[in-house]
């Protein structure tokens, strides 16, 4: 009777681990046997029609730019915001807080209409550009790329922001004081002792962000249109459109490739700049 | 304080303001349009109006409006829908029947 020693509070686990197994781990392993079953039994065939199409490469490179894209911006913009929503007043940190947990609370729909009148050609963005003069003239910023990022920056900045805010919350202000007393210039401070710390923070800003915008389909649905095809939006395209299952099972399946390479590796990163520091 | 902590503060600071601006946008935009006249997107519209908090109050129910802006209308000018919401035995149950009525509009 004692040939299972394990802790009895692991059966909590148990209606979580069987929800998912049904509802998600299933699907998930039919889909990928869907994309690897031939008429004549199991075939490699669908994803090398994919790979040998150069269409297909545009739409991974597409998929790939679009999201390595919005979590740069989320990160230049996000980094320092998180820093001033730790250490601002309290003004400041009520109006901060708000901006960012009230937009979560509207829906992607909505937010991507509202960016929809923002970046037509005569639209606030455009309209302020050639106000500072960086513009000459009016230009039209929805379906194109630059607008897609934006708008996708936009609806994802406050999961690169709250990671970050987290982290920085809890460093020790002594530390930094610690380092100028013993001589350490401000730029030697933040990148020796500033940087190693938050980077933890970073990390999963990233990989939440990154993960997101991989994914994303309403939002390039809405801001860019179907000259322009990611991964998601094709694997939507196959399924309701083409009614070509296997296409859509493949390009599902190479997505979730993707996005677990992602999330493993800055596991692995987060472990490493762990142990380091 | 030396240049560079200016810097930094100063980065801080627009990046917080940038960060507030930014986010509020979409919900700023989207309760501009809604006091508009026109029925299409724009901004700035060609005239404020309550157009469109009027037409919510002149519907029955909280559930019963989500239904119809979903449906863009179609549910109320027959049709479709009709015919289970308006035999339904009281207003609670024809809003329920009409929200669980799907459109192609949503």
């Amino acid at each position: 009777m004692k040939a299972w020693r394990g802790d009895p509070v692991a059966w909590l686990a148990v209606p979580a681990v069987a929800y998912l197994t049904l509802l998600y781990a299933l699907p998930l392993f039919w889909l990928l046997l869907k994309s690897v079953i031939g008429p004549s039994g199991l075939t490699l065939a669908p994803y090398l029609d994919f790979f040998g199409d150069p269409f297909n490469w545009r739409v991974v490179w597409n998929t790939l730019s679009v999201a390595l894209w919005v979590t740069l911006v989320c990160l230049v913009v996000g980094y320092p915001a998180a820093f001033a929503l730790a250490r601002a007043g309290a003004a400041l940190q009520i109006a901060m807080l708000v901006a960012i947990i009230l937009p979560l609370s509207v829906g992607v729909v909505v937010k991507a209409f509202a960016w929809q009148i923002v970046l037509r050609r005569d639209g606030v963005v455009s309209q302020f550009l050639v106000g500072i003069g960086v513009w000459d003239e009016p230009q039209r910023l929805l379906f194109t790329e630059a607008g897609l990022v934006l708008g996708a920056a936009n609806i994802f900045l406050p999961f690169m922001i709250l990671p970050i805010y987290s982290v920085v919350k809890l460093i020790d202000p002594r530390l930094l004081e610690a380092g100028a007393t013993l001589g350490a210039a401000p730029l030697y401070r933040f990148v020796k002792i500033m940087l190693p710390l938050t980077l933890p923070g970073v990390v999963s800003g990233i990989a939440f962000v990154f993960s997101m915008s991989v994914s994303m389909y309403v939002i390039p649905s809405l801001l860019i249109g179907d000259r322009f095809q990611t991964l998601s939006t094709l694997t939507g395209r196959s399924f309701l459109f083409m009614r070509n299952e296997q296409l859509g099972s493949t390009t599902a399946v190479i997505l979730l490739a993707l996005a677990i390479g992602v999330v493993v590796a800055s596991g692995w990163l987060a472990r490493r700049l762990g142990s380091r520091t | 304080m030396t240049i560079t902590e200016h810097l930094a503060r100063a980065l801080m600071w627009i990046a917080a303001i940038f960060t507030v601006v930014f986010l509020m946008t979409p919900l700023f935009v989207t309760v501009a349009v809604s006091f508009g006249s026109s029925s299409v997107f724009t901004l700035p519209p060609p005239d404020w109006s309550m157009r469109w908090y009027e037409r919510l109050a002149n519907t029955r129910g909280p559930v019963a409006l989500a239904a119809d802006l979903a449906a863009n209308r179609s549910v109320f000018d027959g049709g479709r829908a009709g015919v289970g919401a308006r035999s339904a035995p009281s207003p609670w149950c024809a809003a329920a029947s009409r929200a669980a009525m799907p459109s192609p509009r949503s």
